[in-house]
């Protein structure tokens, strides 16, 4: 492979990852402490890239300064092959370019079974009970009313944020799935929502309401049920994962 | 050559990177009485397989699962990319800065000794597995043994601190799950080194000795190196998260539910399932813990295969080491990680 062509794959590779990181795309992919992992890895891409540029600036002066030219310009230089399984690395950055990014939704979502794993021993709800009326993460309402018979969930109504996902049997699932580390590994979290208007798959939602009774409890495959108040579609949220 | 590649720019990375190979080496590549298919016979082949897959697949193909598998297909080369510059870096450094009299130093003479250290070596380097094969390439680059080398590769993404503390935090009611992990993952390594020791053949692998032969400046070397390194690694790494991506998203996850209750089969299920997700070592503790109808040996399995063998680190291998070098080294791998998981699951859990 060729040195431009190297630089350029250096340069368009640390290039993807700053701008991920800078617009904030990078939510989509990975969580948020990745930053600090992602902009000095694409600085040192585009500072090894600039490198190369400037290596072959030099190149081409040495080449034109001579009275004939070089055929062999890298033989001043040390040879390395880089075999051309090296354009793969173009495929990362068309995905982003010409894919519009999205993060996972109702897709992925539906395809678990099992999204309300057990807490751990001895530990207590994720919903404390004094509790007042306010906004949980999806993933502490599903904990609580199945493993906990929804004891932090009895006073008031509650504002849970997720994306629409059809269930099969009818109506639709308010879901959100969360990362350890990147979206390979996300994890559901779901809940049914009665009496709600129909809304497509995807359509990101605040709904307002309280917490019924009849989902199912200590079963990791529970799905919780909640009474609809109040619906609202919102934009995508910043960070769609929780 | 090969008889079908046309020009040094266009084989995949498979012929021997090494400047001076020795004779011996890659013999198996060099047999070329035989017929060799290469690119034209390539892309005829694709060609064939598009005009037949075509209407199948845009009949049957969810636009959903394709935006999902390239999603997950970016986050996992999002996720792996500071890791690999870290590989890249440290391999630089070693293959420009440190002078092969470092390590002979360093490691015991008797490489049946070397083998432990090195393993035990593993705990200081603090990324994943992308990380870990350009380092131990350099490594052997710089005149260790290959041995030593391969416990390095296997032993550092699993037992850093960084994965064990990550382990620790995803099972905080079994603490022992880090300690297993720990062990069963250290015995693991030093085995397979000992197997190299014992039965691998030097021809098998192929060694980049380029900073032996390098003339340029110190600055020069630490440039190609690195660059060259990430380019070839990084190459490898696309591939292999294509795969996993599209594995994870097209694999029904019904097939796993359905083996999580037999003994034998569920350890072998979650081995197989941490080769393909392919989900980064400082992650994956998190991923078993969520798997919460398995045994806690198939979730071990799960963890000490996972750094060692999976879809992206066997491409890597391929372009870094060789054909023949990953298509004996990953199974055998597999193999003896699934086999000491069970055991020290066994015992410990």
């Amino acid at each position: 492979m060729k040195k431009p062509i190297q630089a350029i794959l250096l340069l368009l590779s640390g290039t993807m990852l700053l701008r991920l990181t800078i617009t904030g795309v990078f939510n989509y992919y990975v969580v948020e402490g990745m930053r600090y992992l992602l902009v000095p890895s694409g600085v040192f891409l585009l500072g090894l890239g600039l490198w190369y540029v400037w290596d072959l600036i030099g190149d081409y002066e040495r080449r034109s300064s001579e009275e004939r030219p070089d055929d062999d310009a890298d033989s001043h230089d040390v040879h390395h092959h880089v075999p051309v399984i090296a354009y793969a690395l173009l495929l990362p950055i068309a995905a982003v370019t010409f894919i519009s990014p999205t993060p996972l939704g109702s897709f992925s979502a539906a395809r678990e079974s099992a999204v309300a794993p057990a807490p751990k021993e001895n530990e207590i709800s994720p919903v404390s009970s004094d509790r007042s009326s306010g906004s949980l993460s999806l993933r502490e309402f599903v904990t609580d009313a199945v493993w906990y018979e929804g004891k932090g969930l009895q006073k008031g109504t509650v504002e849970l944020t997720g994306f629409v996902t059809p269930d099969p049997a009818g109506g639709w699932w308010l879901a959100r799935l969360s990362m350890s580390c990147c979206a390979g590994d996300a994890r559901a979290a779901r809940i049914k929502v009665l009496d709600a208007p129909d809304l497509p798959a995807d359509t990101w939602v605040t709904v307002e309401g309280r917490w019924t009774p009849g989902g199912g409890t200590r079963d990791a495959s529970a799905i919780p049920l909640m009474q609809a108040e109040s619906v609202s579609q919102i934009p995508v949220p910043a960070n769609p994962y929780e | 050559m090969r008889i079908g590649l046309h020009g040094e720019d266009s084989d995949l990375g498979l012929e021997p990177r090494d400047l001076a190979p020795s004779p011996s080496a890659e013999s198996e590549s060099r047999d070329s009485a035989g017929y060799r298919p290469g690119w034209v016979e390539a892309v005829l082949l694709a060609t064939v397989l598009y005009a037949l897959a075509q209407p199948w697949l845009s009949a049957n193909l969810d636009p959903a699962a394709v935006s999902a598998a390239s999603t997950i297909f970016v986050a996992i080369m999002v996720q792996a990319m500071p890791f690999l510059v870290l590989g890249i870096v440290l391999s630089a450094v070693i293959t420009a800065f440190v002078p092969p009299a470092f390590w002979q130093r360093a490691l015991p003479k008797r490489t049946s000794l070397a083998v432990p250290v090195a393993g035990c070596a593993g705990v200081i380097l603090p990324g994943c597995e992308c990380a870990s094969v350009p380092v131990s390439g350099a490594l052997m680059g710089k005149g260790v043994a290959p041995a030593a080398a391969l416990t390095f590769l296997l032993a550092a993404p699993a037992i850093n601190p960084i994965v064990i503390v990550s382990t620790f935090v995803a099972f905080p009611n079994e603490p022992l799950m880090a300690a297993a992990r720990f062990a069963a993952s250290l015995i693991t390594a030093i085995t397979m080194g000992w197997l190299w020791l014992r039965f691998g053949k030097g021809d098998w692998l192929k060694i980049d000795r380029r900073a032996q032969h390098s003339h340029g400046t110190k600055a020069q070397v630490f440039r190609t190196t690195a660059g060259g390194d990430f380019l070839h690694a990084g190459g490898f790494l696309v591939l292999g998260a294509l795969a996993a991506a599209v594995l994870n998203v097209f694999v029904p996850r019904e097939w796993l539910d359905a083996v999580a209750d037999k003994p034998v089969l569920s350890v072998l299920a979650l081995a197989l399932l941490a080769v393909l997700l392919s989900v980064c070592s400082e992650a994956d503790a998190f991923v078993a813990a969520s798997l919460t109808s398995f045994s806690p040996t198939a979730k071990l399995a799960f963890l000490v295969v996972g750094p060692m063998v999976d879809l992206k680190l066997i491409s890597m291998q391929i372009g870094i080491f060789g054909k023949s070098f990953a298509a004996r080294f990953a199974p055998a791998t597999f193999c003896i990680a699934v086999l000491t998981a069970s055991v020290v699951g066994y015992v410990l859990l």
